[in-house]
């Protein structure tokens, strides 16, 4: 940043500003969930309107998680708080999280992983990127969503696949790019996509870093997003 | 999956609006019993009278103190129960380490804003674990570590999903019990598998405890490039400098860390100490300003760094007379404050006088400097306590600068019975009091055969270092790492052979012996727990 007036440091403006709009979404949907409660089960359905809502502001806020961790990611300093996780429970975890908003929308989300499998990760951040992506792919998808997880050339490979149109061609074959955050597209799709390859890629071993792949067409009809951590 | 009905809640934010819609939720997953608090002090009140199931806080609560405050003042004052579940709110994701030390973590962070869901698949997951761990935790708490090791032993070869945190629980114990080969060798194992941050923190521990900084050093290195987040690995990384003579990098090291995360009494602490002996006058002086006024809602506060940002304050004397005025100023707010705070202790009184009587020498009034050292002497002929040895090397050399060598002498003496085994104390003794120091053998001896039991110990063969440990308590009977050495040999051959009820007697005596020793202490935790594993044996074995 060049031509610094300000007497205050940006990241502690935009931290407190983040941290504080945080709190008044958090209120916001405590506020509608309680609106929610008082119409009777039977109508619920038709209000079209709190789809939107709900779908809108879970979109703002990954967008601040998202803002606050990529700015981290730039300063080095994104904690990586390894832990030893059962995958399919994390797997389910997420689906519930997205729960209201898949029923609105009228999609079923299914887990397929093994049994017992565990891995190594860092869970919130790997919570915060899978959500960015869970909610890019209800915007898509027809009426059905899966989570994979699997272990594959020593590494845990993570497919959030939909029955929608599919990846975009063109964002097929240039991930790259997108990976690299150098499209300037329109829309959240790019930087969120960035932001997943940028977490899988914290996650390392023995040199190899994690990474993501775009798809489609495999587990289902439409995209697959998948993420290889090794 | 799990009631809550049973389970009493504390709240913790500033906000009540927050509070109110927390409460519900809590309701919703079957919750009654569910107090609140708006801020730090009122829910460290709350929890003294109430020994909750699960406190949700929240990371920021405005002035007073914030969500990392109270966990660690919770921890220390021992005011959560074993099975209690603490859960950090935080408005941003993961910010485990940047917030708090390894040993104080919270059992799960959860981030703003959440549903009822996130919430109760969050508790879910706690409470399993939390089950699961039940017995490892009980017989940690009852300090049956035979128990501890075996049963997480049994989690490991079960292959259950917590065997990571009962490995991390059978090293922890193994350091506590100073079985440091085997405890590093889980360590280093665990963290060759991965980039483990409590088991590269482990490891470089024990290499440091074990006199290999360089090792530690290059372990740490190699973590904080990987982790660059990883502060617990910056501090570690400056104790391994500061063991290699290097107090330059060390400082540069903790200046980094705490340009990452100011919020940290501890470590603001330990960059005053270090950059006070690299003479970094400003450095050491912002450090110690930011201890102070951080410690003031902290757990950790002391009395220490008020005093040595009184010395800075002198040090840094002699520019402008504008300047000079401002800083003594500064210089008797401090003293002012710390007065205030620890009314009564007489210790403080004899140091605040002792660094009173350095400034009026500073500037050049050497009848009020003499008068303020007299009182000082007479507070510390009336001392009931040996000080500690960093503080008793600073007092003894205050004393030695205002020509009082005989106080700075009763001060090291007194320390010396306590702390025989303390190199660094050594040295300073020989060095502050000259050819006043006779070689003390006795002392000697007793180190080398605490040494001895110490291997003895190690290797499991309690007899031996039993027999090494009570000769050298002979020849030194307060000094405190012989007497936790004894005690915890002791209560370890008791719970093999129940039967034989005098050695909890013995125990108690041993540690009685010790019962002065400072809060302050690195030991003191350890004192403390021993003190309360043999009353507890005591009592349930009608000894």
């Amino acid at each position: 940043m060049s031509g610094q007036r300000v007497g205050i440091a940006f990241p502690t403006v935009l931290a407190s500003t983040v941290h504080d709009m945080k709190n008044s979404l958090g209120m916001l949907l405590q506020a509608l969930d309680a609106i929610i409660e008082r119409i009777p089960e039977a109508v619920r359905d038709d209000l079209r309107e709190l789809a939107v809502i709900k779908y809108e502001s879970e979109r703002v806020n990954h967008d601040l998680v998202q803002l606050l961790a990529l700015y981290k990611i730039e300063q080095d300093q994104l904690p990586l708080n390894i832990g030893y996780h059962d995958v399919t429970e994390f797997l389910e975890e997420q689906g519930l999280l997205y729960g209201e908003l898949l029923q609105y929308r009228h999609i079923e989300l299914s887990v397929h992983a093994d049994e017992g499998l565990f891995w190594y990760f860092d869970a919130d951040l790997l919570a915060s990127a899978l959500g960015n992506i869970i909610t890019n792919t209800i915007r898509y998808s027809k009426s059905a969503i899966e989570l994979h997880a699997f272990i594959q050339d020593n590494a845990l490979q993570l497919i959030v696949a939909d029955d929608g149109p599919g990846y975009p061609k063109a964002m097929i074959e240039k991930q790259q790019d997108y990976l690299l955050g150098i499209n300037q597209s329109s829309g959240s799709t790019g930087l969120g996509l960035y932001f997943s390859g940028q977490i899988a890629r914290l996650h390392s071993k023995d040199g190899r870093q994690g990474h993501i792949v775009l798809a489609n067409g495999q587990p289902m009809s439409g995209g697959a997003f998948r993420m290889v951590l090794p | 999956m799990y009631t809550y009905s049973d389970k009493s809640f504390l709240i913790i934010d500033d906000f009540g609006e927050f509070r109110r819609s927390v409460k519900t939720m809590c309701q919703q997953l079957g919750a009654v019993d569910i107090d609140q608090a708006a801020t730090g002090q009122e829910a460290v009140n709350q929890c003294l009278n109430k020994k909750y199931d699960i406190i949700l806080s929240d990371y920021n609560l405005g002035d007073g103190k914030d969500g990392q405050q109270i966990l660690e003042e919770l921890i220390h004052r021992r005011l959560l129960k074993p099975s209690a579940i603490f859960v950090m709110v935080t408005a941003e994701n993961s910010t485990a380490m940047v917030m708090g030390a390894l040993e104080y973590q919270p059992d799960a962070y959860l981030t703003k804003p959440f549903n009822k869901v996130a919430l109760k698949t969050r508790l879910d997951k706690l409470m399993e674990k939390k089950q699961a761990m039940q017995a490892i935790n009980n017989a940690l708490e009852a300090g049956k570590h035979s128990l501890v090791l075996k049963l997480c032993d049994q989690e490991v070869a079960a292959n259950s999903r917590y065997a990571l945190s009962a490995l991390r629980i059978k090293a922890e114990l193994l350091e506590e019990r100073g079985e440091l080969t085997a405890a590093y060798t889980l360590y280093s194992t665990l963290c060759k598998e991965r980039p483990l941050s409590w088991a590269i923190a482990g490891a470089a521990r024990i290499l440091i405890k074990q006199g290999n900084p360089r090792a530690a050093r290059d372990l740490l290195e190699s973590a904080t490039k990987e982790l660059p987040t990883f502060l617990d690995a910056q501090d570690l990384l400056a104790d391994a400098m500061l063991q290699l003579g290097d107090s330059q990098n060390a400082q540069n090291v903790l200046q980094e860390a705490v340009k990452r995360s100011p919020k940290a009494v501890l470590r603001q602490r330990k960059l005053g100490e270090v950059a006070l002996k690299n003479e970094d006058y400003p450095v050491a002086t912002r450090a110690f300003k930011q201890t102070v006024s951080q410690g003031r809602h902290s757990v950790f506060k002391q009395s220490d760094p008020y005093l040595k940002l009184a010395h800075c304050l002198t040090r840094s004397l002699g520019g402008s007379p504008v300047e000079d005025k401002r800083t003594s100023d500064e210089f008797h707010r401090v003293l002012n404050e710390l007065e205030t705070d620890y009314k009564g202790d007489q210790e403080i009184a004899m140091r605040s006088l002792l660094a009173q009587a350095e400034l009026h020498k500073t500037q050049n009034r050497p009848d009020d400097a003499a008068s303020a050292a007299k009182g000082a002497a007479k507070l510390l002929a009336g001392l009931d306590r040996a000080l500690p040895p960093d503080t008793a090397i600073d007092v003894a050399e205050k004393f030695v600068a205002l020509g009082d060598a005989d106080s700075a002498k009763q001060v090291l003496d007194a320390c010396a019975l306590l702390h025989g085994d303390d190199e660094n104390l050594k040295k300073q003794r020989q060095e502050i009091l000259g050819k006043a120091v006779k070689a003390d053998e006795a002392n000697d001896r007793a180190v080398e055969l605490n040494n001895a039991g110490a291997k003895f110990f190690e290797k499991g063969d309690h007899e031996n270092a039993l027999r090494n440990f009570r000769k050298a308590i002979e020849l030194a009977p307060q000094n405190i790492s012989i007497v936790l050495n004894m005690a915890q040999t002791l209560l370890d051959i008791f719970q093999a052979n129940p039967a034989e009820k005098d050695l909890l007697n013995e125990c108690l005596r041993c540690l009685e012996r010790i019962r002065h020793i400072s809060p302050e202490d690195k030991r003191y935790a350890r004192f403390q727990a021993l003190l309360r594993q043999t009353q507890q044996l005591k009592a349930e074995h009608g000894a």
